[in-house]
């Protein structure tokens, strides 16, 4: 099966081959539905759209807008969540880890079901003319088709696909098609994962257009950290921070010093502030793994200690979306993204060329890295993982920064290489860090007078003991992995 | 599944329209069917407006591989699939010949579509070789139309002395009569004699119509085209008669 979406209704007439014939056989009267999605439009990166009508919840492959998965419910909520873990809630949850959904537009659809004919007069596909349009928007609206073959008529259909496809013109699918030129489509959504410098623009102009874009993500983010929509806004923020400080790190010796001291402060500041609310919003998530390690006697304490932290994270929200409403980071924000748009940020030997920089900025934090991994055994400490986590974190950042106009192939492995590392290191961190909060958790709380918390807690810090022992063995494990001689060389070369 | 063959020694009695129609019947009751053409003149093919796909030779069917799935093709008609006929169908009596249990080849080659389908139908040469007899033993039921000449008479005698010569089970043998003019003498009481004579030949008789000839133009089965029609009638009344003989007279 393959389907086609194009900006305009165009009659399905000119879109079959003329030695075809077309016959109607059925409509579907107009139905109205609401789309949902992430903030970050994740359904729509996995090709799959969450469609609730009047009755039923289903998911649409983007390609084709079948039906992948449905379930039927009570949808007066409006909350496709709340309808019950059938297949599709299943599914969606799935996809939508850990993020939330909400509402993104409110459709109507139409479909109309034509047999498509060959010259013998024989039924070889049925063509689905399908109609999307935002409701009481008559000008957004998108039209598509898609063939269903018949058994034994693939190719065929491939024959007549490939013909409409050239009649059709421009494809897409119909998501993006609806929103194209509005401010919320999922085509405009700037992610940080995707962003490097680019090509053939000198170092100054490159990374001052990445900073710009990573600020805007920050800015884009602020309404859902302050509505409380997702506890996703914060993390890409934070990560937008993260990366325009590792950037600016990496081309210190290119920068105005004076200048840009003020703006790193304020970078800094705003990863600070944020820090709190994040690492509640991860031990928020992490309560479900939490459940599954204490034995169901001690489960039910953990509830209380749950209701404390959610409090706790309350109030730094509350904290947080006041200090981002302020005039003080309104100010430094707005002194920040100026900076960026005129550029004057650098020094004059900032117009080098990005790609000479980048391999020299890789090959550099791969040395250090080979360094310092040299000492790891069963036996480091810590804070020296730590440190090196931070290293690795700063070389990914940098591959990523540099990787398109670097160019090399070999800086896609080690960047492959980097990522299996890092889960592992991460998930090490983690459990120190769950340790440490835990331990200050003990050592301060009025309700840890309940000696039934009190062991509830105990518990959870044995077995998070217990699984970073057994991490640490995997950790060495993953340096060994790490390294490969032939890559080494090959780095070393790119100086 | 189970297996109806359309056979007659004969050609020209109507085996491939009582092949499209009883397919066709089958399939709007919901069941999923399939129509294998096996003559290889593919006039039920035809009638289904399906041409054969390159990859089906006679070999393929004798071994019986992916190639013999690949080749079904999707009928206008829900629930009924087609397995067209093939020019190289001539040569299947050839291959038949080359391989190690010959009589019993076709049993092991339908059981392909056991699962996929509850009902298929055999449209089959006219002839009386290996073929044949592959088919008799792979069916569950030989559907023989007769025309009520004399000549028709006797191919029908030959037919049963070779299920005999054979020790073929002939209770699965259920001729009827076809093409039937009511307006000839010789017709009705060729019909009386031999009814008297056989009682395993089917109450219902399909009758001689332009009706039918003309379903044939418009490349669909008459009970698609006209359901009300005799001849559409007729073919119904055998479909019922056919599915009493499989199931007993509380036959779904």
């Amino acid at each position: 099966m393959a389907g086609l979406f194009f900006a305009d209704t165009i009659s399905p007439l000119h879109l079959i081959p003329p030695d075809c014939l077309l016959e109607r056989e059925t409509s579907v009267k107009t139905e109205r539905c609401l789309i949902f999605d992430t903030h970050d439009w994740r359904l729509w990166n996995s090709g799959v759209a969450a469609v609730l009508g009047p009755r039923n919840l289903t998911l649409r492959s983007l390609h084709t807008w079948s039906v992948e998965d449905s379930q039927e419910g009570d949808t007066r909520g409006e909350d496709p969540l709340s309808m019950g873990d059938g297949p599709a809630v299943q599914k969606l949850k799935k996809i939508i880890y850990p993020r939330s959904l909400s509402r993104r537009f409110e459709a109507e659809q139409r479909a109309d079901v034509y047999a498509v004919r060959n010259a013998d007069e024989k039924i070889i596909c049925c063509a689905e003319v399908l109609e999307l349009s935002i409701h009481r928007h008559r000008k957004l609206k998108t039209a598509g088709i898609v063939f269903h073959p018949l058994k034994g008529y693939d190719r065929e259909t491939e024959d007549v696909e490939k013909f409409a496809r050239g009649a059709a013109g421009e494809t897409a699918d119909p998501i993006s098609l609806l929103l194209e030129g509005e401010e919320d489509n999922p085509r405009g959504f700037l992610s940080h994962k995707a962003l490097g410098l680019e090509c053939g623009l000198p170092l100054r102009d490159a990374s001052c257009r990445i900073l710009l874009q990573f600020a805007e993500i920050m800015e884009g983010c602020i309404p859902g950290i302050m509505a409380d929509i997702d506890s996703e806004f914060l993390h890409d923020y934070r990560i937008s921070i993260r990366k325009s400080r590792a950037l600016l790190s990496l081309l210190k010796d290119l920068l105005k010093k004076d200048t840009i001291s003020t703006h790193r402060k304020f970078l800094r500041e705003c990863g600070r502030r944020t820090t709190p609310m994040r690492d509640l919003d991860v031990y928020l998530l992490e309560f479900p793994l939490f459940h599954d390690l204490l034995p169901p006697a001690l489960n039910f304490y953990l509830e209380a200690f749950y209701d404390e932290t959610r409090t706790k994270r309350t109030a730094e929200q509350v904290n947080l979306s006041t200090y981002l409403a302020g005039r003080e980071y309104g100010r430094r924000f707005a002194s920040w993204k100026k900076h960026l748009k005129t550029g004057d940020l650098f020094s004059a030997g900032a117009d080098a060329d990005s790609a000479l920089v980048g391999r020299q900025l890789i090959a550099r934090g791969y040395k250090k890295i080979c360094k310092s991994a040299a000492r790891i055994s069963a036996h480091t400490s810590d804070k020296d993982l730590h440190a090196l986590r931070i290293e690795c974190k700063k070389l990914r950042y940098c591959i990523e920064f540099f990787m398109a106009t670097v160019g090399e192939p070999v800086v896609d492995d080690v960047l492959s290489r980097l990522r299996t590392l890092q889960d592992v290191l991460g998930e090490f961190n983690d459990m120190n860090i769950q340790q440490a909060w835990l331990q200050e958790t003990l050592n301060s709380q009025e309700l840890i007078r309940n000696p039934g918390v009190q062991a509830a807690l105990g518990g959870l810090m044995t077995s998070l003991y217990a699984r970073q022992q057994r991490l640490r063995e995997q950790t060495c494990q993953a340096f060994n992995r790490f390294f490969d001689q032939d890559v080494a060389g090959r780095i070393i070369e790119l100086r | 599944m189970h297996t109806i063959a359309l056979y007659n020694l004969k050609g020209g009695v109507g085996k491939t329209t009582a092949a499209v129609n009883l397919a066709y019947l089958c399939a709007s009751e919901v069941r999923p069917t399939l129509l294998f053409d096996m003559d290889p003149q593919g006039s039920a093919s035809y009638c289904f407006r399906v041409r054969p796909p390159r990859k089906l030779k006679a070999r393929a069917v004798i071994q019986g591989g992916n190639a013999l799935e690949e080749s079904i093709r999707e009928s206008d008609f829900p629930y009924l699939d087609i397995l067209p006929a093939h020019i190289s169908f001539r040569n299947l009596n050839k291959f038949l010949r080359r391989q190690k249990h010959p009589k019993r080849r076709y049993g092991k080659v339908f059981d392909k579509f056991v699962g996929d389908y509850d009902f298929l139908f055999i449209d089959c040469p006219p002839g009386i070789a290996l073929e044949a007899e592959n088919i008799f033993r792979a069916c569950d039921i030989v559907l023989m139309p007769i025309i009520p000449t004399v000549l028709s008479i006797e191919t029908k005698k030959v037919v049963y002395s070779f299920f005999k010569d054979k020790g073929l089970d002939s209770s699965i043998l259920l001729p009827f009569f076809s093409m039937v003019d009511g307006r000839k003498k010789l017709h009705l009481s060729t019909i009386e004699t031999l009814r008297q004579e056989d009682p395993r030949i089917l109450e219902a008789s399909i009758p001689f119509s332009s009706e039918i000839e003309k379903s044939s133009l418009a490349r669909k089965p008459l009970c698609a085209v006209s359901r009300r029609s005799k001849g559409a009638r007729a073919y119904a009344e055998l479909w019922e008669q056919i599915k009493d003989r499989l199931w007993g007279a509380v036959a779904s």
